[in-house]
Parts: C-alpha cells; structure tokens; sequence
C-alpha cells in the first residue's frame, strides 16, 4: 500500500522515556517522498533519540514510524529500510572503503557483480575513487564523511538518516563539505532526515524545518517561514541575534515604549508580549531618509564583521539594540544617528 | 639525562630479570644436557676434567639429545602435549568468545561482578582446585552421583585418568587467560560499529563474525596463547587427572628429573620444550607486525 506521497515517512507520536525524562515526547511529523526534513535544536533536545528511533536502534514507548505506508516500528534494525550516517561515521576500522561500502550490500546477498557496480558508483558518487583501498584510519576528516555517506547511500535507503553530518568536521571544512553534500543529496533525491544544532545547516539543507526543544517540537516548517515568522523568542534567537523589546497589549492597540511604538494588536493577543526585530532589518537613515518606524540612537560601538558591519547602539530608555548594515556605513562610537525599520520587519512573540 | 638513555638505562631492570631466571637457567640446562648421569651429587658428569696429562679434556657427550630424537616416548609425550594443548585452547576459546561478550556488552555496574567471577577462583590453590575435580570426576563423585541419581546413565561414566579428565581439567584452570584479553579487546569496540553494521543489514550474529571478531583479534591471538603455551608444559593436571595413556611432555620431564634421575636427557628435553614454544611467540610478533591498524 502506497501512501501520500507527502506522507512519506510519518512519526506518530513518538515517545521515548529514559526513566522519568521523556527524551521525545509525543512527537509527530511528516517527511515527503524526496524531502529533506532537519532536527534543530539544542543537544539534549531528544532530536538525536527521535533519529534513532527511526533507525530502530531505539525502541519507542509510544507511537509509531510509517514508511511509506508500512509499520516499521517493530521492525529491527537490519529489516528496515533506513540507513544512518552516525556522528563519528563509525567506518569499520578493520575495513577498506570500498569494503566498508560493500557491507551493506554483500548483506542483502546480491551478485557479486552488482556489489561491485555499486560500490563503484557510490565510490564516483563521493569522488573517493583514489581512495577505494585505503583504510579509514588513512583518511582525511572530510573523506572519511564522504565514506561513511557513501556507505549508509550504498543500499538505497528509502530514508536517509544523518546524525550531525558536519558535526566532526572543523570549521573551514564545513562550508564545503555542506555544499557536497547538499549537491549529492539533491543528485541522489532520497528522503533525509538530518539532525543538526547548527542553525546555518538546517537553513541550507533542509525543506522542511522541525525545532525541537525539551522532546517536543517547538516549531515546524520552511526555512524562510521559520526564520521570518518564529513562534516563540527561543526559536527566533535560535536563528542569529535578534533584538527583543517589551510591550504590552492595552485596549486592542499593542504598545512598546522604547520603540515608541502604538500599534493595532491581533485579536488573539493579551497581556504582555516580546516585539522582536532582526538586526539586519534595521537601517542607519540618512539625512531625507525614510522608514515607517524612526528612532534615534546612540553608537556604543562599530564593530567591522568582514562582510558586515555590526552596530551596537543605546535607546532612550538604556535599551541595547544591535544593527547589521553595510561595512562601508562607518560611525563613530559616541555619535548620534537616526535608524529606521519598516512595518513587516515587526514579530509580535509571546512575553 | 635525554630520554633515549632513560629508556635503555630503564631496560636494565627486565634485561637482568630476563638474564637472571631465564639465561641462566638455559644455560645450565644446556651444560647438563652435554653431560652423562650419575648417581652422586651432583647427578652429571663433569664436562671438562683435568687429565693425566694436566690438560683440559672434553668429556661432555651428545648421548641425551640422540637419546631424546631416537627414543619414539619424547616424540610422542610432544605429540600428546601438542594435541592436548591445541585441543584444551580451542575448547577454552569457544566457551570464552561468548562470555567475555557478553561481560563486555553487560552495563557497566555489572561488567566488574562478573569478571571477579572469573578471577575468582584464582582465590584458591591450582594444586586443590585440581584435587576438587578429582573428587568430582571420580567413579562415585558429585557428577556421576547426581547422573545415576536421575536415571541418566546405569553405571558410572568412568572419567578420571582419561583425556577427558584431562581436557576439563585444563579447560577448567586456563579459561580465566583467555577470557580476560577477550574481555579487554572486546570492551574497546564502540557500539556505534555494532549499531551501524546492524543498521546496514547485519543480524547480530553477522555483527559479531564480521565486526567484533576481527576486531578482536589481537585478544583472541593473546588468549590462544596465554592458554597454549602453560598447556604444553602442564604436569599437574595431566599427573593428578590424566591415565597412563596420557603421556604429555610435563610429564615426560617430571620422569626424567625426579623417576630416572636422568638430569642430562631432562634438560634437553626441558629445551626442546623451550625451542617449540618459541614458535608460537615469533608467529605471533609477525602476526601483529602485519595487522599494525590503529583504529
């Protein structure tokens, strides 16, 4: 039985318990066939469990995994169609790669000819040719990613699950090694699962965003939907800085002094609430320059980022606000400018 | 002081060790086995003696070593202890794969219980835990008692002073030294690798053979011959358990000493011994120059 195809790969409420700590609790989501859906959230957060859950290396207290239709959650590890790359890549030391690539597949007994057309083609797939006969422990950081990628890709999986792909890499491998592997996985077209705490790899690999917090999911949906309309201040500051204000909801009009903003509040809101700003919405005005909402502030500090420019300036009212602009918009620390921001860069959170 | 002499002014203290108990003795038991025997203090003939003359003679003979490769008894108390040391690490392998795998994969609170279990024994004299498998073994002991008591078998099965008794009994003494280097190689393998092979299609038994095992190698090959090697030489146990049909080089030695005190044809036996046990030690230094993988 085939199912929807936006219905791919369902979790139903899914719970895990560790003793009294519910890892995941109640958890369901959604995976379309060819997607790419990515756990976000602090370690601790129950993503890492929830992934393996899917693998079938845990067992759920509660709910259920669907593939395609299919029950798989009693299904044991070596039945489903799911492959894993793990963390530490966990490549069999004892193994060459084209070994390690071809476990998988001399598992599910197929001709000898076809292990190794495929190795072969999974080798190409992660321009490891050169390295077929070599041993793990003779490998770079990032060739050994691509090993491990190409081992848990060998078997075409239905789901592909990834536990922190760049998370072992050093920082200048990453942006590369993430373009990679973007590129394979959009060449290879399987539904993913990745789980990742960096917020610039869920943005750039995933369809589909899940932010999860406390064994819950706090939020779900595009990168730009989650980025741009965040449901709570926890979400929002998980994405980069963000400037927070007080304010208040008084007689249907939401108020924030150090904005010095009066403005229409949303049925649903009560009581007191959190305005947020992102700080590269915010501009430094010159002079005949306009915005819907205008404040003057006054320069703490310009710190030069290399792309940007992060400004660190004080309201009226002592609040902090932080501004991203243009590295050529140079001021002096202690100067007086006016900043501006239009209606739509405004996010109303929850207090 | 630089390091490289620190280390070789540090390798004294092995080297004299090595000298004093394991040189030496080779070299005495070497100058006895030139010798012939005699029935004074000491036992053998001197190898040089003053002649009429007044100059040194050379009196040693090679009668002990032609004696040790014409005589057929050697070859064969070789050959039994051979058989039954080979016999005794497979038996000691094949029952410690799966315990020292499963103490390692047990939680952590209860890997240290249970290789106590292991060592335990160790609390207790070899010599009287051999003598407890005497009375276990024997016609009316514990094992037959409790087999004629149920109505397995009629008469008793008769096990002391047979090879049988002899394989349980070094089984028994030298299964703690294969065990624990098991235990240690096994415990370092990460259980990403188990999950990921499992993961990949592996049954648990598939794990186990294509992962775990060869991972363990080095324990394996370091077990095989912690047992091997006391097994060839073993007197005990073939002396207290075995039969007269079990003629082991143990017991070969302890004949030549102490039965026909015939110092000379013991100590080249004694080095024989020696020489062949080497064999399994330099196989093993080539083994594991080969499989030099850090992982």
């Amino acid at each position: 039985m085939a199912a929807d195809p936006a219905e791919f790969l369902r979790i139903e409420g899914i719970t895990r318990r560790f003793g009294s700590v519910h890892a995941v609790d109640a958890v369901s989501l959604d995976v379309a066939r060819g997607d790419t859906l990515c756990l976000l959230g602090p370690s601790g957060c129950g993503k890492s469990t929830l992934l393996r859950t899917i693998a079938g290396l845990e067992v759920p207290d509660a709910g259920r995994i669907l593939i395609d239709g299919e029950d798989v959650t009693a299904m044991p590890p070596h039945e489903r169609p799911v492959n894993m790359m793990f963390q530490s890549y966990a490549l069999f030391p004892h193994m060459s790669v084209a070994r390690n690539i071809a476990f998988g597949l001399e598992r599910q007994r197929l001709p000898r000819a076809t292990i190794r057309d495929r190795v072969d083609e999974m080798l190409a797939l992660a321009s490891l040719q050169a390295f077929a006969d070599r041993k793990p422990h003779q490998l770079s950081g990032g060739q050994r990613q691509r090993v491990a990628l190409a081992r848990a890709l060998a078997r075409h999986p239905r789901v592909l699950l990834l536990d922190e792909p760049l998370g072992a890499l050093d920082r200048q491998l990453r942006e590369r090694t993430r373009i990679e592997l973007s590129a394979i996985l959009e060449r290879v077209g399987v539904t993913c699962v990745i789980v990742t705490h960096d917020q610039e790899e869920a943005l750039t690999l995933a369809d589909t965003i899940a932010v999860m917090r406390a064994g819950r999911v706090a939020q779900v949906g595009t990168p730009d939907a989650i980025y741009d309309a965040p449901v709570d201040r926890e979400t929002a500051e998980l994405f980069g800085s963000l400037n927070l204000f007080c304010a208040s909801v008084r007689d249907g009009q939401l108020h924030c002094p150090a904005l010095g903003i009066v403005m229409d509040a949303e049925p649903e809101q009560q009581g007191d609430a959190s305005l947020a700003i992102r700080p590269e919405r915010l501009a430094v005005l010159r002079e005949g320059e306009h915005r819907d909402h205008e404040i003057t502030a006054i320069v703490e500090r310009c710190d030069f980022l290399g792309a940007n420019r992060l400004l660190l300036l004080r309201l009226d009212d002592q609040s902090g606000i932080r501004l991203l602009t243009d590295p050529r918009n140079r001021v002096e620390p202690g100067a007086e400018i006016r900043i501006g921001f239009d209606h739509d860069a405004i996010r109303v959170l929850p207090a | 002081m630089t390091p490289a002499r620190f280390v070789s002014s540090s390798a004294w203290l092995p080297l004299g060790w090595m000298a004093v108990f394991l040189l030496l003795p080779v070299a005495i038991l070497l100058r006895v086995s030139f010798s012939e025997p005699r029935f004074e203090q000491p036992p053998y003939t001197e190898l040089l003696v003053v002649g009429e003359t007044g100059r040194w003679l050379w009196e040693g003979t090679l009668q002990a070593w032609r004696w040790l490769f014409e005589d057929p008894t050697y070859r064969d108390a070789l050959l039994g202890s051979l058989a039954m040391a080979s016999l005794t690490t497979l038996v000691c392998l094949l029952l410690s794969l799966p315990m020292a795998w499963a103490i390692a994969r047990a939680p952590l609170s209860w890997r240290t219980p249970l290789l106590l279990a292991v060592i335990l024994p160790f609390w207790t004299s070899f010599l009287i835990r051999v003598y407890a498998w005497i009375s276990l073994l024997k016609p009316e002991g514990l094992i037959n008692a409790t087999l004629t008591g149920i109505g397995i078998i009629d008469a008793p099965l008769l096990i002391l002073h047979t090879n049988a008794a002899v394989l349980i009994g070094m089984t028994y003494a030298y299964l703690p030294f294969m065990i624990l280097p098991l235990y240690a190689t096994f415990v370092r393998i990460e259980d990403d690798l188990l999950q990921a092979a499992a993961d990949l299609g592996a049954t648990p038994w598939q794990t186990f053979m294509r992962i775990s095992l060869p991972l363990a190698w080095p324990g394996v090959l370091a077990g095989c011959l912690l047992v091997f090697i006391p097994a060839m030489g073993d007197f005990v146990v073939p002396d207290l358990l075995g039969g007269p049909d079990n003629y082991m080089l143990g017991t070969a030695l302890w004949n030549e000493f102490f039965r026909n005190a015939d110092w000379p044809t013991a100590s080249a036996l004694a080095l024989t011994m020696l020489l062949v046990l080497l064999a399994p030690l330099a196989l093993l230094q080539r083994l594991q120059r080969r499989e030099e993988v850090p992982t």
